[in-house]
């Protein structure tokens, strides 16, 4: 879920998404990172990402594993951000930090 | 192909996970870490590397399909480790499933296929009850009635008679003279069935005008006419009649009796419809869509009342209407239905023992394993869920080995049925391993995975990891009550075998008690060859006669027959039945109401000589005996018993009325003994019948059965018969010859059937209970060596360990069964109607199983127990 918002902003690999969930957490969600990985192959597993090697932006040297949304997984966000809208407290403060400041 | 793809995507996960870990070391650094130090944070904010590429690989793994591939090797390298456990839980199964599967596959040809006819579930069968004797098996249709029923119905979309009441018809003219059933049936038979005529055609309704017309069977069409095609439109000599051939059926059809040749149609000029109101015919029919039997009855019912004003007196009759095939089973084997029942139901009882047992196997298996599988559940992180599917999925891939053993043992089984008969089955559904057959064993393999898996993979989901790791293994158990648990099973393992053993030992004790009682008469060394005398050229009483006194004494000139006599019944074909009223002079007549029970039949004077029927007073028929002398009748002790208990009997004058008076009185020449005859309708049953034996001089039938007695007993003896018959009158069909001894074998075939299979399974479940009680107390006395060695030291002597062990094996055996005399006490009932000479209820019996089952508990319970009374102290305490 929260993989699948961060890759909304555009494709990213998989350090940058790590990072990303930590921060917008705000290290409220400290986990290790190794875990994520095998979320982002279940989600590719899915279809709702899509993953390929391509070099970094800045440094064409580097060769990372880039994640992007899929339409499959697009709509998969729709449908559970609606479903988690529902929920309260804690969880809307870190689905919606605009909103609400 | 698919493992090197595997292998790109472990390369794939390698370099992903190197990428983050360099970049976040990157990263570290520029927070001013020593290069080293940041690799090492890295890693640690990282976590488990070694674990995570597990988890990645279960991510792409093929699914479930991949893990039941992983859970079954898994399961086959345990199995291979415990050949003994394995061929025992394989062998427990094979039999339990084996013997399932062949016993329902009789059920289902007997009870669940239908019949191999289109709407099949709509055909029905007519018959009539009598109603001075609603107890008594239905009988015929008059064809009057079926008349009155084919005009007025509305229930039926087809109504057709057919009838097997008139006897054997003599063929002429294809090969040797012979007598075949030819079964009268109506135009609207094969179509009632719906079935054609395999070349050739069935019956049309033009054919009514032809005269005689018949369709043939396969099997008669290949015995007489070799094959050849062109028989149809030809013509067939039966009796006096030239019948004209209209077509041939299949093979596969088969209808009721199998023993019929053609099918004959019935003309408006032939006997049955000339006088109707006395023939008798079935009346076959197919109801309309939606119409039930039940409203099916009534219609008949009333539609007859209303035609037939009254039945004679004696003869008040109602229609009866039931399901074709239900008939064919009943008509086959009046207790067919029943003993198949009893036979599945115990054999489901077998196969709940298998299933316990090898539940217990497996629990048992378990507590030895516990430490394993406590490391795969916790320390590996296997996880419960994970840990009852490894379980299930061994018990699945035993109980798939145990099936398709079982297959290979209920199709031999199912081989060996048809190929030796035991029994006479309907006709219709040869019994087969059949698909339904098929998927009954597949949910069998399922059933018992399920049954027997479940139970010890829930018991060790239980087990708490870190009390298994330890305590070493030793002193823990699955749960503190699994040893309860497998105690209970054991026990009642017992339960349900010593039910079966007691219908088992109720069945056998019948059968031996029924083939073992005095019958009055001798059946070694006696052979019976039946033989119908033509009709149109034996017209003259003196004729016949003159025929059976030659042929006797063509007889007496073979070297090894010793004596030979023709009847007109025997004891043990069914054909005596008690079907004559008896009046005697100076007695007030029997009321018409009166139920019909003694039988008449003609002898020659050797009968009681070549049965061995002892001469109790009087004397025998001899050459006095003639056609236009006295008229005399030898009589049985039952008749004596029942009309002339305290009187003089020889010189009384006796009649007999219904269904045949020639209202000649029958003077009483002599006393016979009783022989004990069989009524095919009460089958667990010998009966006593009221004889008249009236000499053949003076009353010859035109048909009768030679029975001869050899002294040697060889079979051989059957076509020196057929030469002698042969030679004085070809035109004599001569039929097979058959031994005595034969005869009761067949009438004791289904008795005997159920007594053997219900025994083999008594015998089963017994073997399985012992070995799992042998199994459970083997388990417990091994994991107590601790506790025996430490009374042993404190003082016990062996003799206190035995009886320890042996007093807890008994408890068990004991609580078993009683539970499990309960359960008999309250379903033998259902066996009354197969027993003979005993009760469901005899003593005798309950403590002989009980004895036999604790004796096999107590071999079973002895092996642990002297195991554990030989347990050295030393030894066992060291072995902690």
């Amino acid at each position: 879920m929260l993989i699948l918002r961060t890759l909304l902003f555009g494709p990213a690999h998989g350090h940058q998404i790590a990072k990303h969930i930590q921060r917008t957490t705000e290290d409220l969600l400290q986990v290790e990172h190794g875990s994520l990985y095998p979320a982002l192959h279940r989600l590719e597993r899915k279809g709702w990402i899509a993953a390929k090697w391509e070099p970094a932006g800045k440094d064409l040297k580097r060769e990372f594993k880039y994640y992007r949304l899929t339409a499959a997984g697009r709509k998969q966000l729709v449908r559970e951000e609606s479903k988690w809208k529902r929920l309260t407290g804690a969880v809307a403060r870190i689905m919606w930090p605009v909103e609400e400041s | 192909m698919r493992w090197r793809r595997r292998k790109a995507r472990e390369q794939d996960f390698d370099r992903e996970l190197r990428t983050h870990l360099e970049l976040e070391a990157e990263e570290r650094r520029t927070t001013g870490l020593s290069p080293e130090d940041a690799r090492y944070a890295a890693r640690r904010m990282f976590g488990n590397v070694t674990m995570l590429k597990e988890d990645l690989r279960d991510v792409w793994r093929f699914g479930w399909l991949d893990r039941i591939k992983q859970d079954v090797t898994y399961a086959v390298r345990t199995f291979r480790k415990a050949p003994g456990f394995t061929a025992v839980a394989v062998f427990t199964l094979a039999l339990g499933i084996g013997a399932t599967t062949a016993t329902f596959s009789v059920v289902d040809s007997v009870l669940l296929h239908p019949l191999p006819y289109p709407n099949a579930d709509r055909l029905v069968v007519v018959w009539e009850r009598l109603a001075r004797n609603p107890a008594r098996p239905p009988v015929f249709d008059s064809y009057r009635d079926f008349e009155i029923w084919k005009s007025g119905s509305r229930s039926f979309e087809q109504l057709a008679p057919a009838t097997w009441a008139t006897g054997g018809h003599i063929v002429t003219g294809a090969g040797p003279a012979r007598n075949v059933l030819a079964m009268p049936v109506g135009s609207d038979f094969f179509p009632l069935l719906g079935v054609q005529a395999e070349f050739g055609r069935t019956f049309q309704k033009d054919d009514l005008e032809r005269g005689c017309t018949v369709v043939l069977s396969h099997r008669f069409w290949s015995q007489a006419f070799g094959g050849q095609r062109d028989v149809t439109g030809g013509h067939i000599s039966l009796d006096e009649d030239v019948c004209t051939i209209a077509g041939v059926m299949p093979q596969g059809f088969r209808f009721y009796p199998d023993a019929a040749a053609m099918w004959m149609l019935i003309t408006p000029d032939s006997a049955i419809e000339r006088d109707p109101e006395h023939a008798n015919v079935g009346v076959f029919g197919r109801l309309r869509p939606g119409v039930s039997i039940e409203s099916a009855q009534r219609e008949l019912e009333a539609l007859r009342r209303n035609e037939v004003r009254k039945d004679p007196p004696g003869m008040e009759r109602s229609a009866v209407v039931y399901p074709l095939a239900e008939q064919f089973a009943y008509l086959t084997g009046p207790s067919l239905r029943l003993s198949v029942l009893v036979l599945f139901g115990a054999v489901t009882f077998v196969l709940l023992i298998a299933c316990v047992n090898l539940a217990n196997l497996m629990l048992v298996r378990c507590l030895a394993r516990q430490r394993e599988l406590a490391v795969r559940a916790a320390a590996l992180g296997s996880g419960r869920v994970r840990l009852v599917r490894q379980l299930l999925s061994e018990a699945l891939l035993l109980s798939s080995a145990g099936t398709l053993a079982g297959m290979a043992l209920a199709e031999g089984a199912v081989h060996y049925f048809r190929v030796f008969n035991p029994i006479e089955m309907p006709p219709g559904n040869p019994v087969t391993v059949n698909r339904v057959v098929l998927g009954f064993a597949a949910a069998l393999a399922l059933l018992t995975a399920v049954v027997s898996g479940l139970i010890p993979a829930l018991r060790a989901s239980q087990v708490d990891p870190m009390d298994a790791l330890k305590v070493g293994g030793r002193g823990a158990s699955l749960g503190p009550r699994a040893g309860t648990f497998s105690r209970i099973l054991a026990a009642a393992q017992v339960t349900l075998s010593i039910s079966l053993l007691a219908g088992a030992g109720l069945l056998i004790e019948s059968v031996n008690r029924l083939a073992s009682v005095p019958l009055g008469f001798r059946t070694d060394h006696a052979f019976t060859i039946p033989i119908q005398l033509p009709k149109w050229s034996y017209t003259k009483p003196s004729q016949r006669a003159e025929f059976y006194r030659a042929a006797l004494s063509r007889a007496a000139t073979i070297p090894s027959v010793e004596s030979a006599a023709f009847t007109t019944s025997l004891p043990l074909n069914n054909s005596r039945f008690g079907s004559n009223t008896l009046v005697t002079e100076g007695r007030p007549e029997p009321a018409p109401s009166a139920l019909p029970d003694v039988a008449e039949l003609s002898i020659t004077p050797g009968y009681f000589r070549v049965m061995r029927v002892p001469i109790k007073a009087g004397r025998l028929f001899d050459s006095r005996d003639r056609e236009k002398s006295e008229a005399v009748a030898i009589v049985n002790e039952a008749l004596i018993h029942k009309y002339f208990p305290n009187e003089d009997h020889i010189g009384k004058h006796i009649g007999l009325r219904e269904p045949v008076n020639d209202g000649t009185w029958l003077t009483i020449i002599g006393v016979a003994g009783t022989e004990k005859s069989r009524n095919f309708f009460r089958e667990m049953n010998w009966d006593e019948i009221p004889l008249v034996f009236r000499p053949m001089a003076q009353r010859p039938p035109s048909s009768a059965t030679l029975v001869v007695r050899t002294a040697d007993g060889q079979k051989q003896i059957g076509a020196a018969i057929q030469r002698e018959i042969r030679a004085l009158d070809a035109s004599v069909p001569v039929g097979d010859l058959e031994t005595m001894d034969e005869q009761l074998s067949r009438v004791l075939a289904y008795p005997r059937f159920r007594a053997v299979v219900l025994g083999t399974f008594a015998g089963l479940a017994l073997l399985l209970a012992g070995m799992g009680l042998y199994g459970v107390l083997a388990q417990s006395t091994a994991q107590r060596t601790q506790e025996f060695g430490v009374r042993m030291a404190l003082g016990a002597d062996s003799r206190d360990v035995l009886s320890l062990v042996v007093r807890q094996g008994m408890i068990l055996t004991s609580a078993g069964l009683a539970a499990g005399l309960i359960i008999a006490f309250a379903s033998t009932r259902l066996l009354a109607s197969l027993l003979y000479g005993v009760r469901a209820t005899d003593p005798r019996i309950w403590f002989g199983v009980s004895f036999v089952l604790l004796l096999v508990a107590l071999v079973a319970i002895c092996a642990p127990a002297w195991r554990a009374a030989r347990v050295n102290p030393m030894v066992a305490l060291r072995y902690e």
